[in-house]
């Protein structure tokens, strides 16, 4: 179940056999959550951070008339809130996009393995500085790239996260989302996520059935402006 | 749930073909507004080689319910052949 999180890891530097094992040997709990749920709320204590199985989540915010801000999305391995360990209490909320499956981890036994395993404990440090480049590259495109260029750009980073856990290529992945989530993520009204749509179905993708199909990478590539370096595809010593 | 579309013209006609189900017409204004907004921030230049752009929202028939005019408005010192000022 947590091999995806591995395989995540593993393509950024390798991981030992031993690390390798104390993570796949992480005490947890499954459980399934349906769609619309809430995981967490803003606001919460927690005291353990949850990992994605299957399924597509979302970090949020929402603001007084009801708008609602995506932060982030998460597929298959993503580990949706390691960073709570360390920061207790939840500063977003986190929503289920699609029915998914999560694994919990307590977060005494993360602290357990960063107690014995340095590497490791580095490993995951690096797993949320992934985000946070993330959240970057998704801040600069909320303040300056046009319509057609954030969804764009967004399709192309999906594209490339589903790769690394081997759910999905350049040809296409699930994406189970509604133009009002697109929007949310893409900070565009709905009804603009309806116009860059049926813009971007026009020779570059296909979209039907919670399925994206792309047609045209090269051009997706260029409308969006994308270049994969924010996502650290390289394995290095870390 | 209705269905609103959203027809932008700048010149070029730009329909929309598929149309966005929203629950009301107050919902279909603000989105209006919103979308109006969001494509003049993106299209500056194109709008300046206009000076208009129209959006109209239709219900599923066709049927004009509600539109969106900008348009520039150009003081004559800025119109026509620019003077050197000596």
């Amino acid at each position: 179940m947590l091999e995806r999180l591995v395989e995540k890891l593993a393509r950024r530097d390798a991981l030992s056999a031993s690390d390798r094992a104390a993570l796949l040997a992480l005490p947890r709990t499954e459980s399934r959550v349906r769609k619309g749920e809430v995981l967490v709320e803003e606001g919460d204590r927690v005291s353990e951070s949850t990992l994605l199985i299957d399924g597509l989540s979302a970090r949020f915010k929402t603001f007084g008339d009801g708008r609602r801000q995506l932060l982030a999305l998460h597929i298959a391995g993503d580990f949706v809130d390691l960073h709570s360990f360390l920061l207790k209490v939840m500063d977003h909320g986190v929503t289920a996009l699609t029915d998914c499956r999560i694994v919990t981890t307590p977060h005494a036994a993360l602290r357990r393995l960063t107690e014995d395993r340095p590497h490791l404990t580095r490993l995951l440090w690096l797993n949320t500085l992934l985000d946070a480049a993330i959240l970057r590259e998704w801040i600069a495109g909320l303040g300056r790239r046009p319509a057609l260029g954030r969804a764009a750009h967004l399709i192309c980073e999906l594209a490339v996260r589903n790769e690394v856990v081997g759910l999905g290529s350049k040809r296409g992945f699930g994406l189970p989302l509604t133009q009002a989530e697109l929007g949310d993520a893409l900070g565009l009204s709905t009804v603009h996520v309806n116009r860059v749509v049926q813009q971007l179905r026009d020779g570059l993708i296909a979209w039907e059935g919670g399925r994206l199909t792309i047609l045209d990478w090269d051009a997706l590539v260029a409308l969006g402006e994308f270049d994969p370096a924010y996502l650290y595809l390289e394995p290095e010593p870390r | 749930m209705p269905v609103f579309h959203f027809n932008i013209s700048d010149g070029a006609l730009e329909p929309d073909l598929r149309g966005t189900e929203l629950p009301d017409l107050q919902t279909a204004r603000r989105e209006a507004i919103r979308l109006l907004g969001e494509v003049l921030r993106d299209n500056a230049d194109v709008f300046w080689r206009e000076g208009r752009l129209t959006l109209t929202v239709t219900d599923a028939k066709g049927l004009a319910l509600v539109a969106l005019e900008t348009f520039s408005v150009e003081a004559s010192s800025v119109r026509g052949p620019t003077r050197e000022n000596s």
